[in-house]
């Protein structure tokens, strides 16, 4: 969490200091929305273990089970996905959350596009099961 | 619905508590951005004032130190109060002794004549700097011998200031008129000092003439100016330290340190560094030529054509290479008093061991347009400062950088591949600086000048997402040539 808010810091310093660069071409909130990413991109790219992004020879797609969610809240959502690695966590978000393609992931992350596959499908994995557990906690 | 999804609907929108300290660690850091020191500002709203200080500093020096003109309204004070130094030949020297004898035959009262010639070899030259001492000089004598009735043959060429002299005769009468000869000289003083390794005939006086009588002079002065041929050594030629105008050649060639300015897009900082780490200026050059004018005044105008490069080393360790080393292990053995050498060769991976190096060539034709002044120290000596635009061309680009990705990629115009981060194109960009000179003749200058070129437009396109600009200071030497 603190973490978090550091990179909150940095990331609005970084577009109050460019903003004489916004060209008021598209949203200011995407722009700012870009600048933020980049910057915990650039934050994890800093500190991530390169050796936690195992790849995966084979890729072993899961077979996601349909459970239901529906009595678990955003903060609990986000706890599991702040318990997951780094490596997972970084490309779950960006994949997930935020929509980008794996090939733009291994741009931005610079690893290689089947490394980001491949961790994705472990966060997914981890996370099914941590959802799961969750779920019967809350019953 | 997969997981992806459950995620993505509960958290794309979800927004989480800040802690308040947040926004006021970002209300400090901005307010320290805007405190930022004066190079912030921008180095072209600082050169651009710089620039102005400098045109306005030499339009006022320019003002304020008038040209050196005679007043021929007060010729005969002003030529009182000047110390007037001409050079004359070994003949005229010798003329000027036979003047300086009768002068002592003839007993007139007159100031001190010292005499301390010892060279004969004098050149035929009269400085333009004495100009207005040697014109007042002969119009004197033409007026005082016209006095007399005895009329100075002037064997010089400018007729233009025999013209002139009428007009100071009627003036001037009523002055030579007033004058008590016999005590005092007009041109009594008649002095040779050796200065600068030549002889030289200084005529005039160190006295002030403030006293006027009515005693008109009886008999012609030694001042008779028909023995002194003044001659003139390339009267008309402009030089470079005379207040005249020249027009002339110059050339000139600049080393020069650039110094790089790179600027990212938001979010493009990572590429920056990226760039930064793998890339260094080098020292580069430059070289120009045109023709230039310099105005009575010492203000000059130049005009010209220059190639510049800026050149760069690019210097990339791949991780990813591997490089094979061969290890040969020889094994000697003794044997039964036998020597057996045994040997055996492997070879091994080194990573990373691979260093592209490249050296980025940034060409440029420009043409600059320079104002300046110059004030003149000495003859031979003048120092000045010099501003001016040029209108850059930039063009065929050679090198490589990395890309985005960390991978080393040409940008060079002929590179089939290449990244467009460069193009032709046409820009503007400005310079200052000072310069001494040094004048070898008349006719030819050498300058040494340091300036400073900045170029403030991106050298880039526009799509590139890393803005690089230039301040280059550079150490300038070249020749100007007077054409006339």
């Amino acid at each position: 969490m603190i973490e978090a808010e550091d990179l909150l810091q940095e990331g609005f310093i970084r577009v109050f200091k460019n903003l004489h660069q916004f060209k008021f071409q598209g949203s200011l909130e995407g722009w700012i929305r870009r600048i933020m990413v980049h910057s915990c991109i650039k934050y994890v790219t800093k500190k991530i273990n390169r050796h936690e992004l195992v790849e995966f020879t084979q890729e072993n797609e899961l077979v996601e089970k349909a459970i239901a969610f529906s009595n678990l809240s955003a903060e609990d959502l986000m706890k599991l996905i702040q318990s997951l690695p780094i490596g997972y966590r970084t490309v779950f978000n960006m994949y997930a959350i935020e929509g980008y393609s794996h090939d733009e992931i291994s741009k931005l992350l610079g690893i290689k596009p089947s490394t980001s596959r491949s961790q994705l499908v472990k966060a997914r994995k981890m996370l099914q099961k941590n959802l799961a557990k969750l779920q019967k906690l809350v019953g | 619905m997969n997981i992806d999804d459950i995620f993505k609907e509960s958290l794309e929108n979800h927004e989480s508590d800040v802690n308040p300290k947040i926004w006021e660690h970002i209300s400090g850091e901005i307010n320290q951005v805007d405190k930022s020191p004066v190079w912030s500002i921008g180095f072209s709203k600082i050169l651009l004032a710089g620039i102005g200080i400098l045109i306005v500093s030499a339009l006022c020096f320019w003002t304020l130190v008038p040209p050196n003109k005679t007043d021929s309204s007060n010729l005969p004070e002003q030529l009182m109060d000047q110390v007037n130094e001409i050079e004359v030949s070994g003949k005229d020297q010798s003329v000027a002794q036979n003047l300086i004898n009768k002068k002592n035959q003839q007993k007139q009262t007159t100031t001190s004549v010292q005499k301390e010639t010892k060279n004969n070899t004098v050149d035929h030259v009269i400085t333009d700097r004495f100009d207005n001492q040697t014109k007042t000089f002969k119009q004197q004598a033409n007026i005082k011998d016209q006095a007399y009735s005895n009329p100075v043959v002037d064997n010089t060429k400018d007729k233009t200031e025999n013209r002139s002299t009428k007009n100071f005769t009627q003036e001037n009468e009523e002055f030579f008129s007033n004058t008590k000869t016999n005590s005092i000289n007009l041109f009594g003083n008649l002095i040779l000092n050796k200065q600068n390794k030549n002889s030289y005939v200084s005529l005039g006086t160190r006295n002030h003439i403030t006293k006027k009588t009515n005693i008109k002079p009886t008999e012609p002065s030694l001042i008779a100016l028909e023995p002194f041929v003044i001659k003139r050594k390339a009267q008309e030629c402009p030089s470079f330290y005379k207040d005249v105008w020249v027009p002339y050649m110059w050339t000139e060639y600049g080393n020069v340190f650039p110094q790089r300015s790179l600027e990212a897009e938001a979010g493009y900082e990572d590429y920056l560094d990226l760039r930064n780490q793998y890339e260094e200026t080098q020292y580069s050059f430059d070289f120009a030529a045109g023709f230039g004018l310099k105005t009575p005044y010492g203000i000059f105008g130049e005009l010209g054509l220059q190639y510049s490069q800026i050149q760069e080393k690019f210097s990339f360790t791949d991780p990813e290479t591997i490089k094979k080393t061969q290890i040969i292990t020889i094994d000697t053995l003794f044997m039964d008093g036998q020597i057996i050498a045994n040997s055996d060769t492997s070879y091994i991976d080194i990573p990373g061991a691979v260093t592209i190096v490249t050296h980025n060539k940034y060409k440029f034709f420009n043409f600059p347009m320079m104002l300046g002044y110059d004030y003149g120290i000495n003859p031979n000596f003048s120092i000045g400062v010099k501003a001016g635009a040029i209108l850059n061309f930039s063009f065929r680009q050679k090198g490589r950088f990395v890309d985005e990705d960390n991978t080393p990629v040409w940008f060079s115009s002929s590179a089939p591949d290449r990244i467009e981060a460069f193009t032709d194109k046409i820009s503007m960009s400005f310079m200052t600086g000072i310069q001494a000179t040094y004048h070898l003749g008349d006719v030819m200058s050498f300058y040494a000048s340091p300036q400073i070129k900045f170029i403030p437009k991106t050298i880039t396109t526009d799509s590139y997402q890393i803005k690089q600009t230039y301040l280059n200071p550079a150490l300038t030497i070249g020749i100007k040539y007077s054409i006339l």
